[in-house]
């Protein structure tokens, strides 16, 4: 005989196939499941500009946008002697930029949160309001143009990234930002993955040579919001499905292969909590 | 029936007056947006020194002492006044992307 699981009478019992029997209040497993649907904030707040949050099967996925604002980002200098890495140059460039909106996917652990690999950013001239919103790909470097099912993704380069997963998921995505604005803009996307969403935004007016990107930025700050990025073709609500589809099927660097969860059954997991919360 | 006060609030969203503050006739009150990070933030700094600014900041928002101040995207001195309207980033140089930290300069 197979795990049983039977809700009865205000009770919820389960008898495992050595014959184990587990008795709780239907209550308790209402917890459970309540618990398991809110991801863990380790005592976090929600910072500004967290647009969704979203958990499923040890996964958690986070949305946040950034308002439209003048930057000044360092970026490969155009005789730069190297690509990216040692020895390459960059120089300032002040650029006017629309909202920028951040997925960050997390894997769950227990009560805590650790930043995965798989994260994405996109643009939009105005703030992400419904899941059936539409956003646009971001005309930055390093903004590598990946493959994904049926779509194609503007991943975050996180190589570098110094992980700290015992900081609160709020932190990790304070790094994430910090490493995607702070760190110098390079052509490793171009050299490691054949492509950014810098380059394949080529036909979109005024962003190049990037000077001509500063210049317009300096005759109007808003600049950013009268731009045609090339537009996204997913809503936001299917971006996230398909985060989620693809955290299933995708091939996982090694990063990912360390901390993605197994999840286990529901009665597993219920056994669990019983054991814990008895 | 008693008759009812209304009063108004009396607090007009400007900061104390200190040595650091630089009154001028178009950036007395207001508010500058502070971006840092995920955080973004309306504070009634104008009239403010960048000095007085990062004090009032680097506590609450964990601002590095060496982050370099920008206004609007331009590098502004410790003695810069903050205008009404204006957006201030903290930024700290976070290495590069795609390879190994501090391995390269900038011009």
């Amino acid at each position: 005989m197979s795990d049983q699981l039977l809700i009865h009478d205000g009770k919820v019992t389960v008898t495992t196939a050595e014959g184990v029997v587990v008795e709780r209040a239907e209550s308790d497993f209402r917890d459970m499941l309540r618990r398991e649907a809110v991801a863990p904030a380790q005592g976090a707040l929600f910072p500004d500009g967290l647009k969704w949050i979203e958990r499923r099967d040890g996964l958690v996925l986070v949305v946040h946008e950034s308002p439209p604002h003048v930057r000044r980002l360092r970026w490969i200098a155009p005789d730069s002697p190297e690509r990216c890495g040692p020895g390459t140059t960059y120089r300032h460039v002040r650029l006017s930029l629309p909202h920028s909106v951040i997925f960050a996917m997390y894997y769950a652990h227990g009560d805590t949160l650790v930043l995965s690999d798989a994260n994405e950013l996109y643009f939009s001239n105005r703030p992400i309001l419904n899941q059936s919103d539409r956003v646009c790909y971001p005309a930055l470097l390093n903004l590598s143009k990946i493959p994904g099912h049926n779509r194609q993704r503007a991943w975050i380069c996180t190589q570098h990234l110094r992980r700290r997963s015992t900081s609160s998921w709020t932190t990790q995505l304070h790094d994430l930002w910090e490493h995607t604005w702070n760190g110098a803009f390079n052509d490793s996307s171009m050299k490691h993955e054949g492509a950014d969403w810098y380059h394949e935004s080529h036909a979109v007016p005024r962003l190049h040579p990037v000077e001509e990107w500063d210049r317009a930025s300096r005759e109007n700050d808003a600049f950013a919001l009268t731009v045609p990025w090339l537009p996204v073709p997913q809503t936001v609500g299917e971006i996230v499905e398909a985060m989620f589809a693809e955290q299933q099927t995708l091939p996982m660097p090694s990063f990912h292969r360390r901390h993605a969860p197994k999840s286990p059954s529901l009665i597993a997991r219920f056994l669990s909590f019983a054991q814990k919360s008895k | 029936m008693p008759a009812e006060t209304l009063t108004r609030p009396s607090f007009v969203g400007r900061p104390a007056k200190t040595d650091d503050f630089e009154p001028t006739e178009h950036s007395l009150a207001g508010n500058i947006g502070v971006v840092h990070g995920i955080y973004t933030h309306q504070v009634p700094l104008a009239g403010m020194t960048i000095r007085r600014a990062r004090a009032e900041l680097s506590e609450r928002l964990n601002i590095a002492p060496d982050a370099i101040a920008l206004v609007d995207g331009n590098e502004a001195g410790d003695d810069f006044v903050l205008t009404a309207g204006q957006v201030l980033n903290f930024v700290k140089d976070a290495g590069e992307k795609g390879t190994s930290p501090h391995t390269s300069s900038v011009r």
